[in-house]
Order: structure tokens, then sequence, then C-alpha cells
């Protein structure tokens, strides 16, 4: 699979043949950071949120295909666990000349732009268990309203969207207050 | 509920009409918390989104089981095809379900690999052992490979192909990607870069032979000085922990030669401050050349080419060596020959061919039996002479005097070595010789031919300009004797001959580290060989045209010398002559006014400069060279008839118009009836003369100014005050004027006059020239040899003008 395949995958829409492939990379990201002081699960978390931010910057369509996926996935990943060090307030130095280096390349704009959306991820994750269906059923997923609402048993469609919008309603409140 | 959260979210999924669609886009740009609103829901799908993609991909994860065999096929795919590009015959059974690396062994000869050895794509490439090769890998790493350098287990130098195995991780990336830690016992490095090196004959590993390391430039742009390379040890956790820095040294980089500045210090900044223009580089390298120091014993041994360099003394054999005059081999020369010679032996040895109280050193080499005799007659000369050896009895015989002290126990075998070695390679100059740094060095080294060696780079650059303070032939002989050398080694052994500001000078480059420009041996030694055979070509080319010039200036100032008497003899013929005439046409006239005959014997010329001043009884005669000689009126009364005889001299003045910017005015007075001029007397500011009434005079005035003349004249001038403007003329229309428009009876004395003055005043210019030549000598002297005191130089090199 090439790159250019990898990116008209994402603009389908298809992720898991996608996902698998990039998770070649894993290894990679997961040396580097356990190699620097992280766990596993730190890894993990890294290397998911790395692709993630790779996907919306396709999903963009400004994603230049100039430097190789791969270039721009370790990137992210290096520069979010710099992130993530930063905050445990750990010994950098050694690092801080590649971080100058990738903050030239756009990839620190886009970071700052996923941990944005990554706040109102988690105004969703502390709705309750209905809700967070409901909502990444219906934008995530594409699933119709109608669907949603025979597959989680509500009455009707027009019940389904009125919960969609509480649900909503919720979330915006989290986010204004915090 | 928010009235707002539905309708946004109809408007997002686009189930609103088209009319109700524009309202809200109307709405959207006036209402601010509908505004508000909209932007924190999109910011809500976002999220919703966000976490879909989250799951989506935390279940993959879950799922990716079946990675590592995907992996590992993807590596041995890489793997397979950089082996079959290099032309290595891959094995049959390596196929896709195989999971092991495709290399057997790894530099330890064991299977146990690192991830980045997985990671990290090989570049194999087969060469031929026995040639020097260099290799540049994908990354830019340079490999240089001397012939035999790899052994094989036998220990010797393999001569079958060998397959060379580069892995290379340059950058932040790469090493990241493969894996590799940046670690150094837990400690965190900064990293210019990270390869792997294994070479092999067939399946044998080889070894790389410890005397002929293979040098590897690793491209960095960093700033560091203080790089190290490490090796890799592989942990038994695939980790590789990096340990055994080794210190790296950067290459330099040349330039054009002649872009640099090997002049001394301060040159070129005070050439600047005293108004020369300093791009004009013909000039500024032949003021500085044309301070090389003639060395007339350039056939001799003696010239400090014939040596070589201290730590090429431990590597090979020097001339002297060769010829057998040794020094202990192997012995590294810390102790300084020169000054252990001073303190020791100059009492009694001239290092030239003067003999004190003991023979002087110079040739010494092609006299004493060779071999370590002289070593041995240096330590203990008693125990040779005891021993019977010929040539030790054969110089106490001829020397007589006091025996030579013994210097064992006193020197140590180095310090002996050194001085054996210094006398040997002989330091005999002539006392005008520089002992610092000669320009004929310089100008043998900043040539074309040195482009692609460290002395045409700014760091060599930058050793000179302390070597020039040094004054130390020796240390720049260090540097260009041993172009092969890193700079930081030469550095290190510079600061050990030498002390004080420089020591610390050289200290604070060696800790920079500079490393050398690579260059092969046959190209260093004639290399070396051209350095110094140029300096004594250069050396016996100045001496020549010094020589030259000298004898050309000499042979000038013999001319002039004689021209100038010359003129000053026939001037005071020429004067008296004139002086007579004018005496006879007054005699003659005073007798006329007395109504006497005259006697028309002439008085003696010995008369003319004994000018009457006592009084006393005088006759007519007395009265009239008395008034003729001072030049004043002459009012006698015969006391027997009382006749009055009288001849006016009346005062006239030539002003010339600024005359003080003249080099030089003559004013000359044409008398109509003599047969030559008179010259006005110079009173500075103006021009005297007093004027014979019996006489008719012209006025010609010549100024010369440097090279140009001025000229005027007045016809038939009377006692009176005149100013004169001279205008611009040319030798040649002088010349003319003076022979066509004035009394024929002067001209012949006045056109030799005007060509003497002619004369006199291209020498003046010719001596200030040369005055001046000498004088800012004199002022740059101190800047080309730093060392030498100042006095030196001035003591009679200066020719004097001050005879004008």
């Amino acid at each position: 699979m090439t790159d250019a395949e990898i990116l008209q995958l994402i603009q389908e829409e298809k992720l898991r043949p996608v996902i698998k492939k990039l998770y070649t990379y894993y290894p990679v990201v997961k040396k580097h950071i356990i190699g620097n002081s992280g766990s596993r699960q730190e890894a993990e978390d890294i290397f998911q949120d790395s692709l993630i931010v790779l996907f919306t910057k396709i999903r963009s369509g400004n994603f230049e295909l100039s430097s190789g996926l791969h270039t721009y996935l370790f990137g992210v990943a290096r520069l979010l666990w710099l992130e993530e060090l930063r905050k445990k307030n750990k010994k950098i130095s050694s690092e801080t000349i590649a971080y100058n280096q990738l903050a030239e390349t756009g990839i620190e704009a886009d970071i700052r732009e996923d941990s944005k959306v990554k706040k109102a991820q988690a105004a969703i994750e502390q709705l309750g268990s209905k809700c967070k269906q409901i909502l990444e059923l219906f934008y995530f997923k594409k699933v119709s309203m109608k669907e949603i609402a025979n597959d989680l048993g509500f009455s009707s469609e027009k019940v389904a969207k009125n919960q969609k919008y509480r649900c909503i309603e919720k979330a915006k409140e989290y986010l204004k207050t915090n | 509920m928010n009235a707002y959260t539905e309708l946004i979210d109809k408007y997002l999924n686009n189930e609103l009409s088209a009319e109700e669609r524009k309202n809200f886009e109307e709405q959207l740009k006036n209402n601010l918390a509908l505004k508000n609103e909209f932007d924190l829901q999109t910011q809500v799908i976002k999220g919703a989104q966000r976490m879909g993609l989250k799951n989506e991909v935390r279940r993959s994860f879950k799922k990716t089981k079946l990675t590592k065999t995907i992996l590992k096929t993807v590596i041995a795919a890489t793997i397979a095809v950089a082996v079959i590009a290099t032309g290595y015959f891959v094995k049959k059974q390596l196929d896709k379900n195989d999971n092991e690396i495709r290399y057997e062994l790894n530099e330890e000869g064991n299977k146990s690999w690192s991830e980045a050895d997985k990671m990290l794509p090989s570049q194999t490439i087969r060469i031929n052992p026995l040639r020097d090769t260099v290799i540049e890998t994908k990354g830019g790493i340079l490999f240089a490979i001397e012939a035999g350098t790899f052994l094989n287990k036998f220990g010797e130098a393999e001569k079958n192909p060998v397959d060379i195995e580069i892995k290379e991780a340059l950058t932040a990336l790469d090493i990241m990607k493969a894996g590799l830690s940046t670690t150094s016992n837990g400690q965190l490095l900064e990293t210019g870069g990270m390869f792997y090196l294994n070479a092999r004959e067939g399946n044998e590993n080889l070894d790389i032979d410890q005397e002929k390391p293979i040098q590897a430039s690793v491209p960095y742009n960093g700033k560091r000085n203080d790089m190290m390379l490490f090796d890799g040890k592989r942990e038994k956790d695939g980790s590789i922990n990096w340990v055994n820095p080794i210190q790296t040294v950067r290459q330099l980089t040349t330039t054009d030669i002649k872009q640099l500045n090997f002049y001394p210090p301060g040159y070129l900044d005070s050439l600047q401050k005293w108004g020369y223009n300093i791009r004009d580089k013909k000039f500024t390298d032949s003021l500085y050349y044309s301070f090389i120091c003639g060395n007339m014993d350039i056939a001799l041994p003696v010239a400090p080419a014939a040596s070589d360099s201290i730590i090429e003394e431990k590597m090979r054999p020097t001339k002297a060596m060769k010829k057998g005059y040794s020094v202990e081999p192997g012995v590294m020369l810390s102790a300084d020959g020169k000054s252990l010679f001073k303190q020791n032996c100059a009492v009694c040895h001239s290092m030239c061919d003067q003999h004190l109280t003991g023979p002087g050193m110079k040739g010494i080499a092609d006299r004493v039996p060779p071999g370590r005799w002289l070593f041995d007659y240096i330590k203990n000369n008693e125990k040779l002479i005891r021993k019977g050896d010929v040539y030790a009895n054969k110089i106490l015989k001829e020397n007589g005097g006091p025996a030579m002290p013994v210097f064992e126990g006193t020197l140590s075998s180095n310090d002996l070595n050194a001085i054996v070695d210094y006398i040997v390679k002989g330091d005999c100059y002539k006392t005008d010789d520089c002992e610092e740094i000669n320009p004929s060095r310089i100008k043998a080294i900043w040539d074309k031919k040195f482009d692609n060696t460290f002395l045409a780079t700014t760091e060599f650059e930058q050793r000179l300009q302390v070597i020039f303070k040094t004054c130390d032939d020796r240390i720049l002989n260090l540097y260009v004797q041993n172009l092969d050398k890193n700079l930081y080694v030469l550095d290190s052994i510079a600061a050990d001959m030498c002390s004080g500001e420089q020591k610390q000078a050289f200290r604070d480059f060696y800790k920079e580290r500079k490393g050398g420009v690579r260059i092969d041996s046959k190209h260093m030694r004639s290399l070396q060989k051209y350095a110094s055979d140029k300096k004594r070509i250069y050396e016996k080319a100045a001496f020549d045209a010094m020589e030259n010039l000298m004898a050309e200036e000499n042979k000038q100032n013999i001319a002039a010398f004689s021209e100038r008497n010359t003129h000053a003899l026939s001037e005071s013929i020429r004067q008296s002559k004139v002086f007579e005439e004018e005496l006879e046409m007054n005699l003659d006239e005073a007798y006329r006014q007395l109504g006497k005959l005259r006697n028309p014997a002439p008085p003696p010329v010995s008369y003319v400069s004994a000018p009457v001043s006592s009084a006393g009884w005088k006759n007519v005669d007395a009265y009239v060279i008395e008034s003729t000689t001072n030049r004043t009126t002459l009012d006698y009364t015969d006391p027997q008839t009382g006749k009055k005889a009288m001849i006016q001299y009346k005062t006239a003045t030539v002003n010339v118009t600024k005359q003080n910017e003249y080099d030089k005015v003559v004013a000359y007075l044409l008398p109509d009836k003599l047969s030559s001029f008179q010259l006005m007397k110079n009173k500075g500011v103006r021009f005297e003369e007093n004027l014979n009434e019996l006489l008719h005079y012209d006025l010609v005035v010549i100024g010369f100014k440097g090279n140009k003349l001025f000229y005027s004249e007045t016809k038939t001038i009377s006692a009176q005050s005149y100013t004169s403007v001279l205008k611009e003329s040319t030798e040649q229309e002088v010349e003319n004027r003076l022979n066509t428009s004035h009394a024929v009876s002067a001209k012949t004395d006045l056109l030799k006059d005007y060509k003497f003055q002619v004369f006199d005043q291209k020498e003046n210019i010719r001596q200030k020239k040369i005055a001046e030549r000498e004088k800012f000598k004199m002022k740059v002297y101190p800047i080309v040899f730093p060392c030498a005191p100042q006095l030196f130089w001035s003591e009679g090199h200066i020719i004097d003008d001050s005879a004008h």
C-alpha cells in the first residue's frame, strides 16, 4: 500500500485497512516513548492520537505528501510525547532541537487544533453511554436517526432526535463551564 | 431546551429548507449568541467524530496481533531488494514465511539483533580491499578505506572482494524510526547521526586493522565542536547502549588560498591606516616580499628547508638521519635544541664557521664520523679520548685549549639528542638574516599549489597570525611539513614549542579540535619539496634583486656625487671668470673717470676669495676690487688729483610668487657685456642682487617642483623690485628659450648651469624617493618582524639626503 493509496482510502473513510497498515509504525513510536521514560499505555495513547491528527489533517485536504506519511506521523508522535513530557516536567534538553525543527513543518498547529477537539471529545466522554452511542453513530458512522432509534430502542425517530439534542446540549454546557 | 441546538443541528445536517437556511445564515452573521452556540456545537460534533475515530483506532489496535508478521515481511523485502541490487546472492530458502533477518551474523559474529538492525535498510557494496576506496552512503557519510584495512581470521589483509554493509540513521526521524536510543548509560545524548558498518568476505566477518582505521566523515551542520563517536553495544533487550566515546574532528573546508590573509598581524591594517590601498595586492605583496631576508648560505645545509619537523622525525628518517647522524631512534624530541645549545655550548661554539674557544659548528655533519659519534662525544668527550677515538683525539690536538666539559649527568639523552639535531641541521645565519618568519616562506606557501591542503583554510590563517607572533620559523615548519596531519595535533605540538600568550593561543586552537584536509603522502611530499625549493628560490631572487637594486643605486649615487663635485668646481671657476671680467670692466671705468692710464695686468685670482676688510693704504685697484667683490658702490676720490671715480651698485629684488612652494628656484642675471651669468642671492622669501650700473641685465627665473619646470624672464631689469610669476614649462621649452632669447655672451654657461640644475633636481627626487622608501620600510619592519629590535634596521640603512 503506497502513501497515495492510504490517502485515497482515508478520503473514502475506509479507515480499517489504513489503520492496520499504519500500525506497522507503532513499534517505532513505542520504542521511542518507552526509551524516553514513557509507559506502554502512554505509547499506545500517543500513537493513536497521532493517527487521529493524521486522519484529521488528511480529511481537511491540507495534507501534502511531500515528506511522506510516516514522516508526518513520527513528527506528530514525537511532538505529542514532548508535550506530555513537558507536562510531566521531565528533562527534555536533547529533544528541543528536533522539536524546533518539527515546529516549522506546521505539525504544531495541527496538534493545537487537535487538542481543542480533544476537549470537546472529553465533554462527550463524560456523557451517559446512550448519548455517546447516539453521537458516535450519527456523526461518525453516519447512521441515520431512524436506524439509530431502531437499534437503540427509542420509541420513535423523533424521540431519538430529541435525545440527541439533549446530549449535544449537555456537552455544550460542559464545554462552557470547563 | 435551548432553541438553538435543534436549529443548528438541522442546519448542519442539511435538514432546513432553502429559505430557512438563508434565514439562518443571515442570523448567524448578526446574532452573536447564535454564533457562539454554533461554534460550540460544531466543536461538539467534531469531538463526537474524534471519539468515534479514537474508538475505531482502539478497536483496530486490539485486532492487530498479526502486525508483527506484516512488519517482518516488509523488512525482509526491503533487505532482499538492497542485497540483490548490489549483486549479493541470496540463498534460495529465503522465502516470505521466513521470519529471520537475512544476514547471518552481526558484527560480533553472533545472531543478536536489535530493532535498529531490522528497521534500517542495509546498503551493501562490494569493494576491492587492496585498493584505497571511498564510499559515499545515501545519507552522505563518507568512509575512506585504506588498502589492506580488512583482516581475515588469520590476521592477514583480505584479498578477495569484501562486502561492506552499512546502515545509517542521520536524522532525528531516521533514528526514531529505527528505534535507536540516544542514551549512553542512561544519559541522553544529542546525536549527529548513527551508522552501522560491517565487512564480510563470503560468510566470514572481517576485522579492521587498528593501524588503518576507516575514516568516517558524517555530515553535521551543527555548531558543536565536541561531537563524539560512540560504539554501540547491543543489550540483551535488543536496545543499544552507546559506549566508548572518542573525539571526532571536523574536516576542514579549503578555500581559495589567495583570498586568505597570510601577512603578519597588523600588516594590512597599518597600511590602510597610513592611507595605502590594501586591495592592491601587487603593492602589498611586493612590499612584504621586499623584506625577504636573503640567505647567502643557501647552498649549505643551513636553510631551514632542510630540516624536518619534530613529528616528522618520529615517522621517517630526516636527511641528516639518512646520512647516519642519528638521534636515538624512536625518541620524541621534546627538548629545544636551540636554547639548550645557547645555554650550554654557545659560549665556546659558533653555529657558523667562526672559531671561538672551540670550532664553529657549520658543516659539522660533513666532517665528524657518522652514527652516534656526535651524541657520544657531546655526552662524554673524555671517554672517547681515553678510548683512543681517532677523531676525538684529532680535534683535541687541533683545537688545543681547554677541553670540552662532560655533559653526562648534566644533560639527559633527550637534551643531547635535541642538541645533536640542532647542530646537525645547522643554524648559521648572517647577522642581517632574519631569525623570524622570512617572507620567502610565506611566499612559498601562499600559492595555488596548496589550495587543497589545510593551508588554504581560514583555520590555518588564524594559526599563522599566532605563528608570526612566536617569531619562530620552526613552528611554521611544523605546519607546512605536516599537511597530512590534523590541525589539533600540530596545535598541541606548537603549544609545547612556545610560551606565554602564544602558548595559550595554540592551546585554545587545540581545544577546537580542528581536523585536517585529506591529502595523500606522495602529494604531501611533493608539496613539502615545493615549499622548501620555492623558499630558497625566492630568497635567492630577493637577494639578487636587492643586490642589483643596491648596485644600481650605488652607481647612481657615485655618478651624482661626481657630477655635483664637477659642477661645484666649474662653478667656482666660472664665478671667478665672471668676477674677473666685471672687475676688469670696473677698473677700466674707474681709471677712465680718474683720467689715468691703467696698468692692464689683472689681479691674481686668489684675491677673489679674500675680500678686503682691513683699513689701510690702498690704491685704486684695491678699492675697485673691494667694491666689485662686495658688489657695493665705488666712490673713490684720488687724493692727488681730487678727481672722483664712481661706479654705482644698486639693489634689485625679485619676488617669486609662492616661492616656498617650489622645491628649488634659481634666478639668473644675464649681463650684456660679460661672458657668463650672475646668480641672484636667494633670501628665502625673495632674490636680491646689486646691479652694476655699467651693465644691462636680463632676468631669468626657473622654478622646480617635482618633475615640473616653471619659467619666467624679464628683459633689462633695473634696480627696483620685481614680481616674477612663473609659468609651467617643459625642460625642452626652457632650453629653447635660453638658447634663443638672451645675450649671446652668457648663453653657454647659462645652458650648462641650467642642465646641471635639472640633473640636480632629478637627483634630489631620486634621493627623496629612496629616503621615503627606507623610512617607510622602517615603519613596516616591526610589523613584519615583530620580535626584532627596532634599531637593528634603522642603523646604516638610511641613505642620508641631508646634503640638500
